[in-house]
Formats: structure tokens, sequence, C-alpha cells
């Protein structure tokens, strides 16, 4: 329904550079930039995200029924960000809420 | 009946040795090879491809075919249209029984619903036809197309289901929920659903004539038998349908449609064998649905959590031109002590008409049902399976009549103790796995009534000792060929490998309709009274001649077994079938057999399968994307005569009722009538990684009152309960209450206000 993609570079606690991607809320990928410049040089935490995260959908509208979207994708850019900090895990988990997730606990990969 | 009936007989005496066998299924092999012949793979000599051209406005006319373009086209050999296509000898839109529903059969300009057939384009390939059926390219004169509950004016339907009342009530509701301590009033949205066999519908049609050969998957082999002859003028007795397999019916299947019809036709008009497939999106319109409903819950309960009132309203919707209502109010009549009350109202709109979807009523009354019974329990603050054991109907409530059977209480506990219900919180929103997610615990109970249509068999016993049961019976995947086989051996006395089975074709007996869950119940009756009446004859034989071991034995009786009658006071005196049939010099002897309900029995009891469904979700507290993670189903379904097949078919149905709660949903377009998703990508269907342990668990249930045999359905029970069970574990994972379905994971991360 709705995707992100995070790339974070972090360097001695601080974020560096930023990536932002959505999917499924525009006719095509969605960079967040605005997102990106918030995140650049802050120290990464869940007030982060949840800034970056407003400020990529700050001008977002609904189309017809997709209001929930709105809400949903700043939620997933909070994970994906939450995610990226993270680091790579050593075992990659199926695709975000993929049914084929075998990882305990769905949290990590959804 | 037959002249001898042995339904007084204790049970025990001539059954037990195949009945209640868990065989796999008889034709698996042939399945797991694909050598099982389904309609679609029959292709007889000369046969043509025909390809349907469908609407794609939902209401209006065509004003343009270019059926020139069509006929161009290289390999198209016939373009079938309101023009030239052959005369019928019944208006497709005369309804004669309860059971005739109008058919689309290119006899007018008019445009009904959103893939309805305008044309049919007949060709040496289906590569030809499909791009025949492309380049007519129609025009249309379009009408506003009426969509959804609001759509229009509303009214009260005359019967909903198959003739049920409209309105019913027992007790004054208005009374009970004026002296309620707790209330309970809340609205429930149902979709639109398809049933989306795998295999879809599908005709090889060959005429010889007047004489018509048909291979086509039916649910009621001897009704569209009856509906071709009337539409063709022709006598039943001229049209052979075979129909061994299908791939899925659950109900769409259930009354021969438009297209298969058409099959016909276009074979007629050609001369040569037609086979017509639809397309899955040719699917989403004339072959029935699941009709959306809006129900309106009202309950009451006193101090002490005991229902003082269920009032249960619902909104459905047939179509513009015939009459099918969902009568989903109709599931609270069985399952909760309390007064009822009971009503539905309609709209008309412009898709093609709803039909029975497996659990036509139950299903979708269920979901709304077991959904505000779990609200009123909290309400009480009490545990939603006290709640319901503490109004545990010991008498129907609608009608006030006892059960012929109930171990629901029997269900309950045991789905309760595999599941461990008894560690579950009260409040919602207080579980969570390791990693987080939130965890819930839902119940919801099964009922389905237990049915019977009318049905025949025909036995026969061979001086070979051999024997045959013959009826006419479906097989959806269900099991039918094993259960029905496993039936007739125990009827006849013999091993399943001494006798042949014959179903699937319409020249047998007419077996009824595989529908209602009560196909086991009425063929296997036809086919235990047929084996009855011919053991009978054969028993008449030995015990009157004076050669036999077993003569003078008239009064003390036999029993067959193992292929020879026992005197029954005597086991050491016995006879083999072989031995009775050669010394009388007969090859064979046969005799036949009905199966129906008994109308004694059905006004003295009511007659209903119960179960027990228990299930476990885990939620993304942030996402709100829902996993189901147990589902635990206990059910009492009288007599089983085939565990192992029970327990696949309380799988399906288990599984279709959490697809009712999580995922189901035909999206029409308001603009044009549409449905936006007609297919398996878009409209979503549970795969295998969507479903969770099963358990299906059947508690020993004895009915003397439903028939001699014993059985209820196990076809349909599977989805009551278990819709609401997730709905429900859904609540008491997040604490939000989704009264919308399919729920969707926008209701739990914007919920709507309650």
């Amino acid at each position: 329904m709705v995707s992100a993609a995070a790339a974070l570079r972090i360097e001695q606690g601080t974020i560096r550079d930023a990536r932002l991607a959505l999917g499924g809320v525009a006719a095509k990928p969605w960079r967040a930039r605005a997102a990106e410049d918030i995140l650049q040089g802050v120290r990464p935490g869940p007030d982060a995200y949840r800034r970056a995260a407003e400020a990529a959908l700050a001008g977002a509208t609904p189309s017809g029924d997709n209001q929930f979207k709105i809400e949903l994708a700043q939620r997933i850019l909070v994970r994906a960000l939450t995610l990226a900090a993270a680091g790579t895990p050593e075992r990659v988990a199926a695709l975000p809420a993929s049914p084929f997730s075998t990882l305990p606990g769905a949290l990590i990969d959804a | 009946m037959p002249e001898i009936s042995l339904t007084q007989a204790p049970a025990h005496l001539r059954h037990g040795s195949n009945i209640g066998q868990p065989l796999t299924r008889r034709d698996g092999v042939l399945k797991v090879k694909g050598e099982a012949r389904y309609a679609a793979d029959n292709h007889p000599a000369g046969m043509l491809h025909a390809v349907l051209a469908v609407s794609s406005i939902a209401r209006g006319r065509v004003t343009f075919l270019d059926v020139q373009a069509a006929k161009r086209h290289p390999g198209v050999v016939e373009v079938m249209t309101a023009a030239n296509k052959p005369p019928l000898a019944e208006d497709p839109d005369a309804k004669t029984n309860p059971f005739m529903f109008r058919l689309d059969l290119l006899q007018n300009d008019q445009v009904r619903y959103a893939n309805q057939s305008i044309a049919v384009v007949i060709a040496e390939t289906l590569e030809a036809a499909t791009e025949g059926a492309a380049l007519l390219s129609p025009r249309y004169e379009v009408l506003p197309a009426r969509v959804g509950l609001d759509a229009g004016e509303s009214f009260v339907p005359a019967a909903v289901g198959v003739g049920n009342p409209s309105e019913m009530r027992r007790g004054d509701v208005e009374a009970g929920l004026a002296t309620a301590s707790k209330r309970i009033d809340a609205t429930y949205e149902t979709p639109t659903q398809y049933h989306n066999a795998m295999e879809p519908h599908a005709i090889v049609a060959a005429w010889d004539g007047d004489t018509l050969s048909i291979d086509t998957p039916t649910q009621g082999l001897a009704m569209a038998q009856g509906r071709i002859a009337g539409l063709f003028g022709i006598s039943p007795d001229k049209i052979h349908i075979r129909s061994p397999f299908l791939g899925g019916g659950f109900g769409s299947k259930g009354l021969i449609s438009g297209p298969q019809i058409l099959g016909i036709m276009a074979a007629r008009l050609v001369g040569r064998p037609v086979k017509l497939v639809l397309r899955r999106e040719h699917m989403y319109g004339p072959v029935g649905h699941r009709a959306p409903t809006r129900q309106r819950l009202r309950i009451g309960a006193d101090g002490d959590g005991l229902l003082t009132a269920i009032d249960h309203h619902a909104k459905t919707a047939s179509s513009s031109f015939d009459d099918f209502f969902e009568p989903a109010a109709d599931a609270s009549h069985t399952l909760y002590a309390s007064p009822i009350a009971t009503s539905h109202e309609a709209v008309r709109v412009d898709t093609g008409t709803p039909l029975f979807m497996r659990a036509p009523g139950e299903a979708t009354g269920s979901i709304a049902l077991e959904s505000a019974i779990d609200e009123a329990a909290w309400a009480c603050e009490m545990d939603p399976l006290a709640f319901r054991l503490k109004n545990y109907a010991e008498v129907e409530p609608i009608s006030g009549k006892p059960f012929s059977s109930k171990a629901l209480r029997e269900c309950y506990a045991q789905g309760a103790t595999r599941f461990g219900w008894s560690r579950r919180p009260l409040a919602p929103r207080q579980l969570r796995d390791e990693a987080g997610l939130l965890v819930g615990w839902g119940i919801g109970t099964a009922t389905f009534p237990a049915l019977m249509f009318q049905a025949e068999a025909r036995a026969v016993l061979r001086s070979d000792g051999s024997g045959l049961m013959e009826t006419g019976a479906h097989d959806m995947g269900q099991g039918a060929w094993t259960a029905l086989a496993q039936i007739a051996a125990d009827g006849l006395g013999l091993e399943l490998d001494q006798m042949e089975f014959k179903a699937g074709t319409s020249d047998l007996p007419d077996a009824g309709i595989a529908g209602g869950s009560a196909h086991t119940a009425t063929a296997g009756m036809a086919i235990h009274h047929a084996g009855a009446a011919v053991i009978a004859k054969l028993a008449d034989l030995a015990t009157t001649d004076q050669r036999s071991p077993l003569f003078g034995a008239g009064n003390a009786g036999v029993v067959a077994r193992d292929g020879r009658l026992f005197r029954r006071d005597d086991e050491m005196r016995s006879e083999s079938y072989a031995d009775i049939l050669g010394r009388a010099g007969l090859k064979e002897i046969e005799a036949r057999g009905k199966g129906a309900a008994d109308p004694a029995a059905q006004s003295t009891y009511a007659m209903h399968a119960h179960g027990a469904v228990f299930a476990e979700v885990k939620v993304d507290p942030d996402l709100g994307q829902i996993r189901v993670t147990r589902l635990v189903g206990v059910f009492a379904a009288g007599r089983i005569i085939n565990p192992h097949l029970v327990r696949s078919q309380i799988f399906g149905g288990m599984i279709w009722g959490m697809s009712f709660a999580l995922h189901e949903h035909a999206i029409m377009d308001r603009r044009s009538g549409r449905t936006l998703n007609p297919n398996l990508a878009e409209y979503h269907i549970p795969v295998n990684a969507d479903v969770p342990y099963l358990e299906a668990i059947m508690v020993d249930e004895h009915d003397p009152h439903v028939n001699a045999l014993g059985i209820k359905g196990v076809g349909e029970i599977g989805i009551t309960g278990s819709a609401g069970a997730v709905a429900n574990a859904v609540w008491h994972a997040t604490g939000i209450r989704v009264r919308r379905f399919p729920i969707r994971i926008e209701d739990l991360v914007t919920p709507a206000p309650n």
C-alpha cells in the first residue's frame, strides 16, 4: 500500500547524509528531499525520524479514499529510518510486510 | 421410499466398516496425475472455440458491434449476436419456480450489468475467437449506473434467501431493549464478494439433431438438465451432461449460468461442437456473487449478562431485474437465548443477480452477530466465551423447538482447552509477543442448518458377488466420490473394492443438488435406502428358499456384511450374495432408494450443526498489518462419514472465514458500475503463506433425528464463527472495533471514531 526506502550515513553518532524514497503515494517513486535535509546533521532517534516523516508528507493531499496513506507513509518512514539506523542486519529478512518473513518478530522486517 | 425401510434399525448394525474411515480421496491419484477430466479438457472432433464479448458498461444498451471486422479476422467462423442467435423455446427472463434465475442470452440490446454477454465469437482457435471479440469494438448508449447500498429507494423484499420470511420475531425485543442495563447499537458492513472457483465456468456442447451432449461443471445435474430442456424445447432425456469433477463451485455452479447456455446456443448456430470457457474477469457478473450488506445490531443485556434482546436488521442489494436477497439477519435465529427480531430491506443496483455463495446469509450475518455479541460481552465486562455460555440456547430461540442434537458446549470446552483460552486477559491491547507485536484472541460461534433436499439412487447386486451403486452426485472437490462410495459400500454390505460407484452424469438417478451442505446427507440417504432395498430383495430370495441356510429367517432378519447375509440371531448361518443369486438363476437384482427430509422430525426439532472457533492474530502496532497466527475450530456435525475429508472441508471453510474478515472485497467503481479488481491479483484471497496453523476437531455427536445415518453438513459451517473470531481477535489485539469488512490496515492506522 505504501513503501519506503531509507539510507543513512552516520558518523560519530550524527547523520551526515540521508536518502529517503516513498512508493505508493504518487504516480512515481517519491524522493523526500525535505525530509533528507532535516535529518542532515542531527542525531538519529525517534523524534528526528518523526520530524523527517512529517516533512516528507507536509504537502501531501489525498485523492479519493486514500487519506490514510498520509499517516501510514509517515509511520513507514519512521520504521524504515529505524531499521536503517540499526544497520544492515546479518540476515536480511524477506521484504517488509511479506508473509514469507521467517525471522522471529515481524517488527524487524515490517 | 423403498418397500422395506431399515431406518428404524440401530445404526451400528450395518455401518462402521467403511463409514467413519479416514480414506484419502479415491480420485486423488487421477487428480495429481492430471488425468481427472474437467469440462474444458474435452475436445470432441471438429470442436470450435467460443469467446464472450462482454459489456463494459453497467446499464444502457448496445448501439453498435463491428461484426464485419470480427468476421474478417482469420479463423473466425461466426459471430452470434442478438440479430442471429438461435431461437429459444422459452423466455430466459421467465420464472416458473423459485430456483429459476433470469439469464442474459442475447435476447435484445439491453445491458443490465457490467460483464454481461453482448456477443459470442466462434472461431477455429481460442486466439482467433479472442481477437474477434476484441474487434467487435462495441458502442453503447450509457445510462448512469446504480451502485452500492444507497443507490436508490429501499424496499422490504417479499422473501429472503429461498422463501424465508423477510421479517421474523419471537419475544418482545423492544421491551428487552428498554429494560436492558447494557445496550449495543452497532452497524456492520460486508462487501460484495465473488465465488472465484479455481475452475472457471466452462462448457463443451455438441448437438446431434435434437440430442445434446454436454461437458460442464454443475452442482445440480438434474436442475441443469431441466433448465436446458426448457430453454431449447427438448425433452430432458435428450440431454446428456457429464460433470465428473468440479474445480470448486461454492454455489456459483448450482444453477446453470447464462454463459454456459450461450455455449450451447453457439454450438447450435454453427452446427459443430463448441467450447466456451469464461475468462476470470468474466466471472464478475453473470455467475452470481455475494451481495453487500449493512447490518444494524441492537443488543440488550441485563446486569447479570443475560441477553434481553437481539434485533438484527440487514440491508442488502439485488440486481435491477431479479430477486436474490442475502438473508443475513437470519443468522441471529439460532444461536443465543433471547427475544429476537430480524428484518431485511434491499435496494436494486446494476449488477448481475447475487446468488447463493457458500453460507449465504449465515456467513454475512455471522460476522456481524459474532462481533456484536463480543461487543455486548465487553460492555458487560464478561469474558466473551463465558458470555456465550451464559446465553447458551437450550432450544432454538426463534422457534422454541428443541434441537435434534447440539454438542456446542463440548465444542466450546474442547476449543478453549486446545487454544489456551483461560489465559486470555479480558481487556484489549494487553498481549504482546517477544517482538512487540500486539496479540489478540477472539472467539466466534459457528452454526449452519442441517438441511436435506431430495435424491434418488439405484443399487445393483450381481451374481458374481459384486455390487453397483449409482446416483448423479457431484464432486466439487469436497470428496463426494469417496464419502458417498463409503456409504454405498456399507449399504450394500460390501467392501469398497467389491463395488462400483457411479456419479457425475445426468443419466444416473437424480442426486439433487450439491448445495446447502446437504449433499452427503441427501444423496447418502438415497444410497442407504437403495442399499437397504436391494438387500431386502436379496434377503427375500434367501429366506424363502428351502435350499438356503437362511431359510425361515424372515422373522429373525438378516445382516448384510462382507458380501454375505448372516442370520441376525445366529451368525453361524450365512450365505454369500453370489450363491443366493446363482441359485435363483438371476444375473442381478436392483432396487432404488430415495433420500429426503423427514417432515415429522423437521416439525419437531431444530436441526443445526454447531462449532466454536478460536483465533489468534498479531498486529503491528504502528503499521496496522494483521496476521492470523492460529485458528482452532471445534465442530459438532453429527456422524462423520470420512474424518479426513471432513477436516479438509472444515479447513477450507475456516480459511474462507478468515478471508471474509481480512481479505475479500470486490471494489465497485461508483461511476461506471464496473468491478475494479476482477482478477485474482487484486481481489484478495488468502494464499498458503497467509494461512496460519489450523486445527479442526470434530466432536462426537449422535443425532437420531436428522436422518437415519445421523449426517449433518460440513460444507459451509467452517466460515461461520471463523470470520467473527478473527474480527474479535483484531479488536482484542488493538482495542479498535472495526465494523466494516474486510478489516483494512487503514482501519487500524486511522480508526474511525467509535
